[in-house]
């Protein structure tokens, strides 16, 4: 019990945010490694599940409930998806980085992303809970349906507000995570290579993984539900592409 | 391995308006002379903020927080009853309450995100640190508005169009809230050594949901027709452009702002 306040204080949001040099020490000491990583996934966890229940609010308490589920969910499952390629990559590149510390890397910078969401809940959630609630009437209605295209138009201002909260904190928390490159990568410009490799294989993963987790939001003419109905339908490029073709 | 610091830049990358801020802070930053009386402690707030930045991070850190936090009420309350004298009635008490709830509301739920942006400045505060420079940064927004009390109430009395009055309180709050901010950034620039630049960006969340707070707690200014609390939720940029829009000669100046 005695070492859980040095913990907390080695390993705790103020570390992570500022990046402690006490983080760095830990890279290579099996133990503390496995001690920043349980660290890190249990404050990625709150953090990221904070911000999903602010992010269904607007929708009910069910709603917030499954996006508090899948939000932290959707930050371990890009993880896990995108670990080995991005620790091949790595290798190829020149850097001989091992899965698990690549791993934890990209945790830390996730965790960067999730205390920032969840630092950030209180305020997205006051300005979610008075904004005009979704109409009860519009579950059901056709999307074209004047009640629903109210509620849409409330809907649509709250999902930029949340892309505005997320891209802040996702690019904060990437650039934590290429302060942490430069540190564990034999030269800068490596970093810098790994780093834009990783990015993209993670947003590809992660694009593609959020679509599969969607709704957080969750239209008003759909009842609050933990899975997109349509999921098994294609994914997330192919309906880029056809949004992209029926806009031409 | 490469052993640069992780850290954000120092303070060289500030300009020189900054640095001359942070020097007048720094020649001030020494332990308070005298006892935390609600006097003094008003007096410092205005002239020597720093000597209680080192009372909040060096000394005597609770009992400064407390008389901030009663000056800071008091204040607040009084320049809401200033701010309810232009409807009267109910609204002397309900205004000053909203007034008071409002601003402490915004504050706390400012707290977390201006911990975790501290700390990504590389700030070394804790938690409660940063909820005592926020309660100094409140108090002194409340004793500027108190300033600004005797000229909104002149104008109060002589004027129906609640969209002037609420372009008056707006313009007071936006001065008090940016004078108190801009202590707060140099506080914390200065305890730091470090840019802290993020806590601008965290300035401008502070200012979004005390605006939105204002919309949320309406009518503060007119009359409560429909009760001390509007039922109806909307944004503070449609509620500004409603009443601005609505804005009347002063005898059919209805609108609740």
């Amino acid at each position: 019990m005695s070492a859980s306040p040095s913990i907390w204080l080695r390993y705790g949001p103020a570390a992570i945010c500022r990046m402690d040099p006490a983080l760095m020490e830990a890279f290579g000491d099996r133990q503390r490694e496995s001690t920043l990583l349980v660290t890190t996934v249990l404050q990625t966890a709150v953090g990221a599940a904070a911000y999903g229940w602010v992010f269904g609010l607007w929708r009910g308490t069910e709603q917030a409930v499954y996006s508090a589920i899948k939000m932290p969910a959707l930050f371990f499952a890009v993880v896990v998806a995108s670990g080995i390629l991005n620790t091949m990559l790595a290798q190829v590149l020149g850097a001989p980085i091992p899965l698990r510390r690549v791993c934890l890397l990209i945790l830390l910078g996730m965790a960067t992303a999730a205390l920032i969401l969840g630092g950030l809940a209180p305020v997205v959630a006051f300005l979610a809970m008075q904004a005009p609630p979704p109409d009860p009437v519009a579950v059901g209605l056709p999307a074209a349906h004047p009640i629903v295209a109210r509620s849409m138009h409330v809907f649509r201002q709250l999902l930029i507000l949340h892309v505005a909260a997320i891209g802040f904190a996702g690019t904060v928390g990437n650039y934590r995570l290429l302060r942490l490159l430069r540190h564990v990568a034999p030269t800068r410009a490596l970093a810098t290579r790994i780093l834009l490799v990783w990015l993209a294989v993670t947003g590809f993963v992660g694009c593609e993984l959020s679509w599969l987790f969607s709704p957080f939001l969750c239209k008003p003419n759909f009842p609050p539900h933990i899975v997109a109905r349509t999921y098994h339908q294609g994914n997330f490029y192919e309906q880029v592409y056809h949004a992209v073709r029926d806009a031409l | 391995m490469n052993e640069s610091p992780l850290l954000p830049p120092n303070l060289p990358t500030t300009a020189p308006a900054t640095e001359s801020a942070i020097a007048r802070f720094a020649a001030d930053y020494r332990p308070m002379a005298g006892g935390v009386t609600p006097a003094w402690v008003t007096e410092l707030l205005l002239k020597q903020p720093a000597a209680l930045v080192h009372e909040i991070c060096e000394n005597r850190a609770w009992p400064v927080a407390l008389v901030l936090l009663g000056l800071g009420t008091v204040c607040l309350l009084a320049y809401g009853a200033v701010m309810g004298s232009f409807a009267g009635g109910h609204q002397y008490w309900a205004t000053s309450l909203k007034f008071l709830t409002g601003t402490f509301l915004t504050a706390l739920i400012c707290l977390p995100s201006l911990y975790i942006f501290t700390c990504l400045g590389g700030g070394r505060q804790s938690l409660p640190q940063v909820l005592h420079l926020l309660l100094l940064c409140t108090a002194l927004c409340g004793v500027l508005l108190l300033g600004f009390a005797p000229i909104v109430w002149v104008f109060s009395q002589s004027t129906n169009a609640v969209g002037f009055m609420g372009l008056l309180h707006l313009t007071a709050w936006i001065v008090a809230a940016g004078l108190s901010l801009r202590l707060m950034v140099t506080a914390m620039r200065f305890l730091n050594r470090r840019s802290m630049n993020i806590l601008v960006g965290w300035c401008f969340i502070f200012i979004v949901v005390s605006l939105q707070m204002s919309t949320c707690l309406r009518p503060l200014i007119g009359p409560p027709d429909r009760g001390l609390l509007e039922p109806e939720k909307k944004s503070f940029f449609k509620h500004w452009h409603d009443c601005l829009s609505d804005c009347h000669p002063p005898s059919t100046g209805t609108i609740a702002a």
